[in-house]
This record gives C-alpha cells, sequence and structure tokens, in this order.
C-alpha cells in the first residue's frame, strides 16, 4: 500500500478537512441513492395503480362495490394510494353529504370538490416527497467537492513551500488526493440530478392524470346529483 | 397531517431502497479499497538527480599508465645505476692495478717487440672506449631517472589537483542541474554534451552543444540551465587559490549532461 498510489490509500492519507468532505459526499451519496431507489420503485408503482385503476373505473363497475372493495384492502393493513384515495375522499364526501336530508345540490358537490382538492394535494405532496433533497444534493455536492479539492490543494501547495526544488512528484499526490473529493461530489451530484429531472417530470405527469381524474369524477357525481 | 408520519413508513420500497442503496456503496467501497487500483506508481517523493560528468579536454588515463608503468621502471634504475657504478669503480681499481703492473712489467721487459706494444695500445684503448660508453650509459640512466623523477612529482601534484577539482566538479553539477527545468520529451537515456567556457570569475562566457542528445529541446534546456547558472561563485576562490587549475580544468571545459534517475 504505501508504493502503490491506490484510490484507498490517497483517500486514508488525506487530510482532515479533505476526508470529512469525502465522508459528506458519500453518506450524500447513499442517501439520495435511497431516494432515488425509493422514488423509482414508488413512481412505478403508483403509475401500475393508475393504469389499473382506471380500467377499472371506466369499465363500467357500480362505485359502491369499487368503495366496499376499497375497503376490504385497507382493512388488510394496506394502505391506499393515488388516483384511488382521490376517489374515496370525493365518494365518501359525496354519501355523507347526499345522505343528510336538506342536500343542496350545489352544497354537495362542492364538498366533493373540496375533499378531492385536499385529497389531491396530499397525493402532491407524496408524489413530490424527497425530490427537494435529490434537487439539493445535486446542486450542492459538486460544491463541497470542490471545497475539499482547494483545500487539498492548498494543503499540498503550502508543503511545496518548504521544498528547495519543486518538481511535479511533490504536488502530485496531494493534488491527485484532492480530486478525489471532486471525483466523489460528481459520482453524487449526476444521479441526483439525473432523477430529480426523470423523477419531477413524473410526478408532473402523474399530477396531471390525478387532475383529468378528479375533473372528470366530479363531472360524474354531478350528474348524478342533479339527476336525482 | 397525522397521517403521513404513518404512510411514510408504509411508502413502498424504503426497506428495499435502503438495502440495495448501501450495498450498492459497500460494493464500491470494496472495489476501492481492494481491486481495482487504477495505477501501480511509485509514490517515493525523491528529487531527481541528474548525473553529469565533467570531461577534461586532456584525458589523464594516458599519462598515469604511463607512469605506473615507469615507475617500477625508475627504481630499477636506480638498482641498475648503483651496480653500474660499482662495477666502473671495479673496473677502475682493476685497471690501475694492471696498468702498475703493466709498468712493472715494462719495467721489467723494456725490450718488448712494438707489436706487443700495439697490441697493448690498442687493448687501452679499447677499454677506454668501454670505459666512456658505460659513463654515457649512465648519464643517461640518470637523466631518464630525473625525468621520472619530475614525472612521478606532477602525477602526485595531479592528483591533489583531480581532487580539488572534483569537489567543483560536484558544485559546478549541483548548480546546473538545480537550475535545469526538465522538458516533456527528455528520456532517460538522453546525453548531451555542452562545452562550456568560464572567465576567472566564475562567470559562464559562453555554451555551446558539443555533442547534441538528438533530441533538440532536451539539449536547449541544458544549454539553458547552464545561461540560468550564469556565474559559479565558488570557481573565482578557485582562481585565486590556483589559478593554474583553473586554467587547466575549467577555463575550457565539457560537460556531459545526462538525466539518468528521472522518472519517465
Amino acid at each position: 500500500m504505501t508504493e502503490q498510489l491506490s484510490l484507498w490509500a490517497l483517500v486514508v492519507g488525506a487530510t482532515l478537512p479533505v476526508q470529512l468532505v469525502m465522508l459528506i459526499l458519500l453518506a450524500a451519496s447513499v442517501v439520495s441513492w435511497v431516494m432515488i431507489i425509493q422514488r423509482g420503485l414508488y413512481l412505478r408503482q403508483t403509475r401500475g395503480d393508475l393504469d389499473t385503476f382506471e380500467q377499472t373505473f371506466w369499465s363500467g363497475v357500480d362505485l359502491n362495490e369499487l368503495f366496499r372493495s376499497g375497503n376490504g384492502r385497507l382493512n388488510k393493513d394496506n394502505t391506499i394510494d393515488g388516483v384511488e384515495s382521490l376517489f374515496r375522499a370525493g365518494f365518501r364526501e359525496f354519501n355523507r353529504l347526499s345522505q343528510s336530508v336538506s342536500a343542496d345540490p350545489d352544497a354537495v358537490m362542492e364538498g366533493v370538490e373540496r375533499a378531492m382538492r385536499v385529497a389531491l394535494s396530499r397525493e402532491e405532496e407524496k408524489l413530490n416527497m424527497n425530490l427537494p433533497f435529490l434537487a439539493s444534493v445535486a446542486s450542492v455536492s459538486p460544491y463541497i467537492g470542490l471545497f475539499g479539492t482547494v483545500w487539498g490543494i492548498m494543503h499540498s501547495f503550502r508543503g511545496l513551500a518548504n521544498v528547495q526544488q519543486a518538481t511535479l512528484a511533490i504536488v502530485a499526490p496531494g493534488i491527485s488526493e484532492a480530486l478525489i473529493a471532486t471525483a466523489m461530489g460528481l459520482f453524487a451530484a449526476i444521479p441526483a440530478v439525473l432523477a430529480f429531472n426523470r423523477f419531477s417530470a413524473n410526478a408532473d405527469v402523474l399530477y396531471n392524470a390525478y387532475d383529468t381524474f378528479s375533473d372528470e369524477f366530479s363531472s360524474i357525481l354531478h350528474r348524478r346529483v342533479h339527476s336525482d | 397531517m397525522r397521517l403521513l408520519p404513518v404512510r411514510l413508513g408504509k411508502l413502498p420500497g424504503y426497506s428495499v431502497a435502503i438495502v440495495s442503496s448501501l450495498s450498492l456503496h459497500g460494493l464500491l467501497l470494496l472495489i476501492v479499497i481492494v481491486g481495482w487500483t487504477p495505477e501501480r506508481k511509485d509514490v517515493q517523493i525523491r528529487p531527481q538527480y541528474i548525473q553529469a560528468t565533467l570531461l577534461q579536454v586532456k584525458p589523464p588515463k594516458a599519462p598515469v599508465a604511463k607512469k605506473a608503468a615507469k615507475k617500477p621502471k625508475a627504481v630499477d634504475n636506480k638498482q641498475q645505476k648503483l651496480v653500474v657504478k660499482k662495477r666502473a669503480e671495479a673496473k677502475k681499481r682493476e685497471q690501475e692495478k694492471r696498468k702498475i703492473r703493466l709498468r712493472e712489467e715494462k719495467k721489467k721487459r723494456e725490450a718488448l717487440t712494438k707489436k706487443e706494444r700495439l697490441r697493448k695500445e690498442q687493448e687501452q684503448a679499447k677499454k677506454d672506449q668501454q670505459k666512456k660508453q658505460a659513463e654515457a650509459r649512465r648519464r643517461e640512466q640518470e637523466l631518464a631517472f630525473a625525468d621520472a623523477l619530475s614525472e612521478e612529482e606532477d602525477y602526485i601534484s595531479a592528483a591533489a589537483d583531480e581532487q580539488l577539482v572534483g569537489s567543483y566538479k560536484a558544485y559546478i553539477r549541483d548548480r546546473i542541474v538545480n537550475n535545469w527545468s526538465r522538458p516533456p520529451s527528455a528520456r532517460r537515456n538522453m546525453k548531451v554534451v555542452l562545452g562550456i567556457q568560464l572567465v576567472p570569475t566564475g562567470r559562464v562566457v559562453s555554451v555551446a552543444v558539443e555533442k547534441t542528445s538528438g533530441n533538440s529541446a532536451f539539449d536547449r534546456s541544458a544549454e539553458q540551465a547552464v545561461y540560468k547558472v550564469e556565474r559559479f561563485e565558488k570557481l573565482q576562490e578557485l582562481s585565486q587559490a590556483s589559478p593554474r587549475v583553473f586554467e587547466k580544468t575549467f577555463r575550457h571545459f565539457r560537460l556531459t549532461f545526462t538525466p539518468d534517475d528521472l522518472r519517465l
């Protein structure tokens, strides 16, 4: 290890601030990958849920039945996400309001829309969860890495000041070790940038789909209220 | 908000995500630590030194050999000379004795034939000649001996000079190497011979490439290094202390510049 310029030897031989920077970047990378994987799984699942739910919804199934099947799943300790939670919020509110005797159709619709709006904003929150963290890792970790690099180069040049004969061989290991910090910063930042862009686009698409669905559903309920 | 913490725990894929992220980074660390070393280079930080040897215009090797060959001869000469001297003295004594005897014989036999006298005279002449020859030989040998002696003295003083010159050579080499900046195209086996001319203050008067290394950038860098030194301060001391050595060694000298410890 002493003779070779291995990557690990450089990391171990780095000065404390640089090592600290590397540690921070490693932690940022680990956490951002947790988020990336979790977000990827979550978004894919909601996408699938959206597709299957819309299929069953537009297949002409009875809405009461659909609601009840959702109840069954809730009792089995499954959470209900995405578009189904929108449907459930709206439908529950609709049932509750329309059962009361003095139900004004406009008031019913207003209540349903409000409930769905609340559910929609909650869903949006879930869709965009963790994305700000990815955005900050993407934008900040190169700077942190750069800080480590600048610090390391500063250090190695300060060491150079005492040497009578300045050769590249004296500064090179220091610079190399300092550059590892930048490499790690980029290593953390690049996946975060890609994931952030991709996931925020996906979240936008899903949000629009939810929005459309809530409009469609409220129009169906509207028809029902006024046909009664 | 009441629901959110509960839901967060139940959002799909958190445990999967944590496990896979940690294993991903663990794998990466493992690769970095154990397996993959990008380049296996020496990290030993050591100054580059270049061996530059000074070549003297007059290579001292030949006289050394000659002297080494001659020295024992000189000793031989001494012995020979002694022997010859002794022999000659013995001869002289003998001759004198013989002369006395001859005179006695002459007195004894005054009536010697002319022929006999002639022969004796001839003999005498021969002996004289022999003596002269011996003396000449001796003188010659003495001369040769003196020559050898002076040569030996020269050799001894040259050896002392050489020590002195060696230290200055090392100094010159150091100065040049310190002022040398390595061109990127320099390689280990390059060798350029520079002809350097100094004045007694140690200032560099001229530098010329006498034998190129084949790489003009390298030649130029070596030449520039000498120009950069500008003045070898210590040589002034030398030229004051013994101008003879300076004139002999450093007025014009050749320097072979070889970077043989580059990490190239």
